[in-house]
C-alpha cells in the first residue's frame, strides 16, 4: 500500500473509530459506512494532510479509486 | 452541569452572553468569551464573570463579521481549551429604523454580525465538534425573527435567517451527535433595550403575560439546559424566552 493510500485508510479508520485492518480499500464508501456528509468531511481532512486539491466525482466510489486520483493530480 | 466541558460564546460580556458565561462558570465549565475588542469596559465585565478567579475563563478580540479572523480566533481558542462542546452564537447589533431610513451600511452590519457572523462561528467551530463526535451549538435569535417588528426590518431579517441556519445546521449534523438550537429572547433588560424610555417600557410591558422585561439571567438558564446534556433529545428547536409577549 503507498503512502497516499496508507494516510486516507488512517484518516478513515480514526474518523470511524475502527482499526485501520477494519478498513476495506476496495469496497465503496458507503458500505465502509461513510455517508455524502463523511465523504465531504474527510475530502476536506485528507486535502489538509496530503496539502492537495482534488475535485471528488461520482465515480471515485472507494478508497483505491480515491488515491489514484490524488496520485493522478501530483 | 457542564462540568469538563468548554464553551465558546460570542458577545460574552455584556447583557445575556455575561450572564450565560457567569452561569457556564458556576456549572464548572472552562469558558472562551469573544468581543469585538479588547477594552477596558471588557476586562471589567470577566471581573463580573468570574469574581473568584477560576483560571477557566479566557477572552478573545474577535470581529465575528471578518471570516478570516473568526478563523485564526477559532484555531487559538481550540489549542488552549483542548475542545470545544458548546457554542453559544449570542453576538448581535441593532440598527433600528423604518425601511426607507436603514442606510447600505445599517442592512449590512447587521447582517454581517448577526447572520454571518453566527455562520462563521459555527463553521469554524463544527469541524471540531464532528471529530469529537458531538456538541451543542445555540443561536440567539430574537422574538421578532418569528413575529417581525416594525423599525427592525434588517434586525428581523438576521435574527429569522438564524432560525432557518439552526434548523439547516440540527439537520446536518445531528447523526454526529451535535445539537443545534435557538433561543427567542423577548424584551429583556440590556444595553440593547436600555434605548427605551419609560413610556415606551411600559407599553411593551402591557403586550407581556408576564409584566415585566426578562432578565439576562432568564435567557442564561434556558442556554445553560440547552448546553447541557440534560436536553440532549432536543434538537432544531426555537424556544421563546419572552414572557409570553408572542403566544
Amino acid at each position: 500500500m503507498n503512502e497516499t493510500k496508507e494516510t486516507i485508510v488512517r484518516i478513515i479508520a480514526e474518523y470511524l473509530d475502527k482499526d485501520a485492518s477494519e478498513i476495506s480499500t476496495s469496497d465503496n464508501f458507503t458500505d465502509i459506512g461513510l455517508d455524502s456528509l463523511d465523504i465531504m468531511e474527510l475530502v476536506m481532512q485528507i486535502q489538509e494532510e496530503l496539502d492537495c486539491k482534488f475535485e471528488l466525482s461520482q465515480d471515485i466510489t472507494n478508497i483505491d479509486k480515491l488515491a489514484e486520483l490524488i496520485e493522478s493530480n501530483k | 452541569m457542564l462540568e469538563g466541558k468548554c464553551a465558546v460564546i460570542t458577545g460574552g460580556t455584556r447583557g445575556i452572553g455575561k450572564a450565560a458565561a457567569r452561569l457556564f462558570l458556576l456549572n464548572k465549565a472552562s469558558v472562551a468569551v469573544i468581543a469585538t475588542k479588547d477594552s477596558e469596559e471588557a476586562r471589567n465585565a470577566l471581573k463580573e464573570i468570574d469574581p473568584e478567579g477560576t483560571g477557566r475563563l479566557f477572552f478573545y478580540a474577535c470581529d465575528i463579521s471578518d471570516f478570516d479572523a473568526v478563523e485564526e480566533t477559532a484555531k487559538k481558542i481550540t489549542a488552549d481549551l483542548g475542545k470545544i462542546d458548546i457554542l453559544v452564537n449570542n453576538a448581535g447589533i441593532t440598527r433600528d429604523n423604518i425601511l426607507p431610513g436603514l442606510s447600505k451600511e445599517d442592512i449590512d452590519s447587521v447582517i454581517d454580525i448577526n447572520l454571518k457572523g453566527t455562520m462563521y462561528v459555527t463553521k469554524a467551530f463544527i469541524r471540531g465538534m464532528v471529530r469529537q463526535k458531538g456538541g451543542s451549538i445555540i443561536n440567539m435569535s430574537s422574538v421578532v425573527g418569528l413575529m417581525g417588528n416594525k423599525g427592525q426590518t434588517n434586525y428581523a431579517a438576521s435574527k429569522a435567517g438564524i432560525i432557518g441556519f439552526t434548523k439547516a445546521v440540527a439537520r446536518e449534523y445531528g447523526r454526529k451527535n451535535i445539537r443545534c438550537n435557538a433561543i427567542a429572547p423577548g424584551f429583556i433588560e440590556t444595553r440593547m433595550t436600555d434605548a427605551l424610555n419609560e413610556e415606551q417600557r411600559s407599553e411593551i410591558i402591557k403586550t407581556l403575560a408576564i409584566e415585566r422585561l426578562g432578565k439576562p439571567q432568564d435567557v442564561a438558564e434556558l442556554a445553560l439546559f440547552l448546553a447541557s446534556d440534560r436536553s440532549s433529545y432536543i434538537t432544531g428547536e426555537v424556544i421563546k424566552v419572552d414572557g409570553g409577549m408572542y403566544v
